[in-house]
């Protein structure tokens, strides 16, 4: 049995699956050539067949820089630890088991307080360096 | 060298946190092996044949003295008294406990070090020229571009479950000593014709079971678009490398597979569109924070040495071991009263690239009266000063010399890398450590190794390749057969800016056969060259496998 856990506002809450326009590419489609028609689409659903299988983070990625603002699904095989990797490449909602730990998952999230890249989920290291310098 | 911000401090200190928990986590049953194996491996901890084995990273091979002797320190509180120094220029702890991991991690974090990334299917830690920042030979210090290799790459949230492990090296000068030809990504800065600087890009090297020399997939990459260019690299290679059979995994099956054009215009095709398409604008770094970090790598002042030029031809000349060690292990440096010295951890007889607690803090207070307090770890599995005055050089090798570090071989048969072999790794099918040392005494024996010269002599205990056996002039390659211990002999492989994957001899010797046949080689090589100074590799170049192949084999049949 699985359950749905969605980002909002910094936390992860368990929240209801809703019926919305949504397209779900397999995990070895590369996005950058078969762009797919994203107009209209509030849902996009990425797998990952296995944890070792990092091949849905490319693709979330590359959603992003398209400018989709949709929810981004991950389904499959995600520890615990590779949440954070998945928030910042621009996933907003998680279908785990039910038993997942979704208290040790929130406290890998929130464990670093910054990170070199820039991503959907905040700003690189080198941009709040130069933010400060500059005051 | 780079000192860490609060930022820095801040994310490596969260790491040490992390993974305090997660081994009390499997400590007390909480988690099971098989969930434990990930979390461990992403901090350099690998279980091997007797016991864990500890890898941390030492960025581009740089250490400054406070750091080794916190290595020291690790080695003699939670090992027993030793490290070892990788072929990526990082160092092993071969007997850590899983309850002291914590502890261990936090000691390295309080001296700004880690073990972030030194395993797992992610970007590895970044390797370059030990000479790095002391050679007039490069056209700007490369650790610089090291360094912002290693804060993008460290856990970077789309490369850090790739296909397989990936390894990036750095040089920055006409000669090659950080084996760019036989890396995932080799970066080489050079000039345009405009005169700019810029990076050569390669592609797809590699060694292990399938060796690869990398492949140009641009010749002139403008150095501020560097990082958006790995991006464009790494995002091809995510999407499309194998992921179906883990030997066929890495970047160099796929750049094969597509063929060097198709690879190349396929990453500059994701780089074009990728560098339209962020929201961010480029994730290339602005120039404010690139000359940031590279302030810190301006280097030390050297003050002048009055007369070190004379009395260092004087030390030369009263004292015939000291003249072998410099003829050997001594480097030009930029600054002509200076010097580069290297610490050779090769003397026979003892493992290749092991050094001791003991050894490792009396490194660090020579590198502290000697070489403004920095140290380097070489992919030959040695050490180096790099800011020595002449003058000094003398008192320097005496006081290696009183610790077992003064060992005049750089470079000769004796300087022999080796994997850890069966005597402590669970994927080796034979042993290296003692071929090493066999090879050693043979020509310590002899006596001749300083008429030989320059000879590479790297050793494997399997396919895997960790002692690099493909790049060495002389390659050997422990295999099982029918549980016996067989060596196969390669030839004329090379790891430096002419770098080229050694070619098989015939079929395997046996253990008593392997140091013969190395006498043999050499005393062909002995018998051809045409002067001193044709080294043995020159002569393969030269000659080709044929004389080598009959001195071999001929007289065994």
């Amino acid at each position: 049995m699985t359950k749905l856990l969605k980002w909002d506002q910094g936390t992860l809450i368990e929240g209801q699956d809703e019926d919305v326009p949504s397209i779900s590419p397999e995990h070895d489609v590369d996005l950058t050539k078969s762009t797919p028609d994203l107009s209209g689409v509030e849902r996009v659903e990425l797998t990952f067949p296995a944890f070792k299988d990092g091949r849905a983070f490319t693709q979330a990625q590359v959603l992003r820089q398209l400018g989709f603002e949709g929810d981004i699904r991950a389904t499959g095989a995600l520890f615990l630890d590779q949440y954070s990797f998945a928030l910042r490449c621009g996933f907003t909602s998680f279908e785990v088991a039910d038993e997942a730990d979704v208290e040790g998952i929130m406290e890998s999230v929130n464990r670093f307080p910054a990170f070199y890249q820039s991503t959907a989920a905040g700003r690189a290291v080198w941009e709040r360096r130069a933010g400060e310098k500059r005051g | 060298m780079y000192q860490y911000d609060t930022y820095d401090k801040a994310i490596v200190q969260a790491r040490v946190d992390e993974f305090r928990d997660q081994v009390a986590r499997r400590i007390s049953g909480e988690l099971t092996e098989d969930q434990f194996k990930p979390l461990r491996l992403m901090n350099g901890l690998y279980l091997q044949l007797h016991a864990y084995m500890l890898r941390v990273a030492i960025p581009y091979g740089t250490l400054s003295s406070d750091q080794l002797r916190v290595l020291a320190g690790i080695a003699r509180d939670y090992d027993k008294n030793y490290g070892h120094i990788t072929t990526r220029q990082n160092i092993q702890f071969n007997w850590i406990k899983l309850v002291d991991m914590a502890d261990i991690l936090q000691r390295l974090a309080d001296v700004e070090m880690h073990a972030i990334q030194t395993s797992g299917n992610c970007i590895r830690n970044v390797t370059s020229d030990p000479f790095a920042g002391a050679t007039a030979e490069e056209i700007e210090d490369p650790r610089v571009w090291c360094e912002i290799i290693r804060q993008w790459s460290t856990f970077h949230p789309e490369f850090s479950f790739l296909p397989r492990k990936f390894k990036i090296a750095v040089n920055a000068g006409a000669t090659d000593r950080a084996a760019v030809q036989v890396h995932d990504i080799g970066l080489q800065l050079h000039r345009n014709d405009a005169g700019e600087v810029g990076f050569r890009v390669l592609v797809g090297g590699g060694l292990g079971r399938t060796p690869y020399i990398g492949e140009v997939i641009r010749e002139f990459l403008p150095k501020e678009q560097l990082l958006s260019y790995l991006e464009a690299i790494l995002r091809v290679y995510n999407v499309h490398g194998r992921r179906d059979n883990m030997y066929k995994a890495r970047i160099k099956i796929l750049v094969n597979a597509m063929g060097r054009e198709a690879f190349a215009k396929a990453v500059e095709e994701e780089w074009e569109r990728f560098r339209k398409v962020s929201p961010g604008g480029s994730i290339d770094l602005p120039e404010e924070e690139r000359a940031r970090i590279a302030a810190f790598f301006k280097g030390p002042e050297l003050r002048g040495d009055a007369g070190g030029a004379q009395k260092l031809e004087a030390d030369i000349a009263s004292d015939a071991s000291f003249a072998a060690w410099v003829k050997h292990n001594v480097y030009p440096h930029k600054v002509d009263s200076h010097a580069i010295a290297t610490i050779s951890l090769k003397k026979p007889g003892l493992p290749p690239g092991d050094i001791t607690d003991t050894q490792m803090e009396a490194v660090a207070d020579l590198a502290d009266r000697f070489s403004q307090g920095e140290i380097r770890t070489t992919h030959e599995q040695n050490m180096v000063l790099p800011h020595i005055a002449k003058s000094e050089l003398y008192t320097l090798w005496q006081e290696l010399e009183a610790i077992g570090l003064g060992t005049s071989n750089a470079g000769l048969i004796s300087d022999i890398i080796a994997c850890p072999g069966l005597d402590y790794c669970n994927l080796a099918n034979t042993r290296s450590i003692p071929v090493a040392n066999r090879i050693q005494e043979r020509f310590e024996t002899v006596g001749i190794a300083e008429e030989i010269g320059e000879l590479k002599i790297k050793i494997s205990g399997c396919i895997n390749a960790c002692g690099h056996h493909h790049v060495g002039h002389i390659g050997i390659l422990g295999v099982d057969k029918k549980g016996e211990e067989f060596y196969q002999i390669t030839l004329g492989g090379a790891a430096d800016e002419k770098a080229a994957i050694g070619e098989v001899v015939g079929r395997g010797l046996s253990t008593g056969q392997v140091v013969d046949a190395v006498e043999k080689l050499v005393n062909v090589y002995l018998s051809i060259r045409t002067e001193d100074q044709e080294r043995f590799i020159d002569v393969y170049r030269r000659v080709g496998v044929t004389p080598f192949k009959e001195a071999l084999y001929d007289e065994a049949a």
